[in-house]
């Protein structure tokens, strides 16, 4: 060692004062910083879900947004009513194509239907089926655009896309035609859409198409889900739905006003859910059957039974 | 390496350092109060972070790098609440009594006392001292030189960088 002045410093350096609490202090502060970690790992669990799940439904609101406009001013609809003799289903799907893709890793398989009229002359009903179908056209375009950016990003990433659809023709007056997506990445992701018009009027119908004026239908049938909700998660443990969550702002707490929707078999009103939406992942689409008697007096004629 | 193990680690390197940890703190503070605070704040961070760390070896390091900006985190933070006739009159003198270093390295900066307290006084490699500090070992080496100038200390070029 050449310097003597730099021993000195050293070892004057070494004989700074340890406090004696320093031993304390220093696994005092170890156990608190562990116990703050495990407190975390606890609430990690649920926070993972909420915000995946939170990020889920933006992309579904995002895609519902595009989807349904309404047509026709009253004129017309007065117009066309007159016009048209109720025969059954006039609207069905005329012309099909599919885009078919497939790699070593990714998939795609999108129907991409149209639909047409039987009567050629009607106007109203022309303007509707238009109305529907160019909707359809941008949905599945938007699938199919997304399918291949992702693709053209990493081509050793698995991806499968697929959409089929089925004309629901439970109904006299409703024709509606429901689109089941898949979209499968690490895990699955479903959704439902469901296209509807009115063929009577020619017009592109939404739930709220459905009822009288400016009848209140949102508050009876969210809550007729929450009693279903109740019931079927006290019957079944397997069974969960986001009702009565520690986790307020996960909580379902309405039905939206263009919520998806479908007639069953029987004429009775289902609201559809998608993933994540009313429910865990695990449990898929949902479905809430509405009796009548909870929206009788407010439900239009001819749509329910 | 899964989280857990890693805050093992990182525990275990405290338990293991920490009297070193409040030397180095207390170089920097100058009393015995807030460089038990540094040290206490620091342990904190690292147990909190651990699972941050990328590889085992780095463990030492990361922690003198720590105590390092915490204390001068500390540092900055309390001179903004000191009125300015205080900093002219130090009112930490009777901290270090029998004390000539701690006033020796006060000729240096932040730098250059990190790099000969953890060079010299705690035997770490210049690759880890440039680890700690994030800077290459050749800036390591030159801030060695300018403060061994400034302490006025001569060292052949073989114990600057091997030591005894």
């Amino acid at each position: 060692m050449g310097d003597k002045k730099l021993e000195m410093m050293k070892e004057n350096y070494g004989s700074i004062r340890i406090p004696d609490t320093l031993h304390a202090t220093v696994v005092k502060e170890i156990e608190r910083a562990k116990a703050e970690l495990r407190e975390e790992d606890r609430k990690n669990e649920k926070a993972k879900l909420y915000f995946f799940v939170k990020r889920t439904l933006m992309s579904a609101a995002t895609i519902l947004l595009m989807i349904t406009v309404m047509v026709n001013s009253s004129a017309s609809l007065a117009h066309a009513m007159e016009k048209i003799p109720v025969l059954g289903a006039i609207v069905r799907v005329v012309t099909f194509r599919q885009y078919e893709n497939s790699t070593d890793y990714t998939q795609a398989e999108i129907a991409i239907p149209k639909i047409g009229t039987e009567t050629e002359e009607n106007a109203a009903l022309e303007e509707g089926t238009q109305q529907i179908n160019r909707n359809v056209e941008a949905y599945t375009q938007e699938l199919i655009a997304m399918y291949e950016a992702e693709l053209a990003e990493n081509e050793e990433a698995y991806l499968d896309v697929v959409l089929d659809y089925t004309v629901l023709n439970t109904n006299e007056r409703l024709f509606s035609l429901r689109f089941d997506q898949l979209i499968a990445r690490a895990s699955g992701e479903q959704q439902v859409k469901i296209y509807h018009m009115d063929q009577q009027t020619g017009q592109v119908v939404e739930l709220k198409d459905l009822f009288v004026g400016d009848a209140d239908y949102v508050t009876p049938i969210s809550e007729h889900i929450k009693t279903q909700m109740r019931e079927r998660m006290a019957a079944d443990e397997a069974v969960v739905y986001w009702v009565d969550d520690e986790m307020e702002e996960m909580n379902f707490a309405s039905i939206r006003e263009d919520q998806t929707f479908y007639i069953n078999e029987a004429g009775k009103l289902m609201i559809v859910f998608n993933e994540y939406e009313a429910a865990p992942g695990y449990m898929g689409i949902v479905e809430f059957e509405i009796p009548t008697e909870i929206i009788e007096g407010i439900v239009r004629e001819g749509f329910v039974r | 390496m899964d989280a857990k193990s890693l805050q093992a680690k990182v525990e275990e390197q405290i338990m293991e350092s920490y009297e070193k940890m409040y030397r180095l703190a207390f170089t920097y503070v100058k009393n015995e109060e807030d460089a038990l605070d540094v040290v206490q704040e620091s342990v904190y961070k690292a147990i909190k972070n651990a699972s941050k760390i990328k590889q085992e070896q780095y463990i030492k390091t990361w922690l003198w790098r720590i105590v390092i900006n915490t204390a001068l985190d500390f540092i900055r933070s309390n001179r903004k609440e000191v009125p300015i006739e205080e900093i002219l009159t130090p009112s930490y003198e009777d901290e270090y009594t029998d004390f000539d270093t701690q006033k020796l390295l006060n000729i240096l900066d932040e730098k250059e006392k990190a790099v000969i307290v953890l060079r010299f006084f705690e035997d770490q490699k210049l690759i880890d001292i440039a680890g700690i500090l994030d800077e290459n070992v050749n800036t390591i080496k030159t801030i060695l030189y300018r403060s061994l100038k400034k302490l006025k200390i001569e060292l052949t070029e073989g114990e600057l960088v091997y030591g005894r």
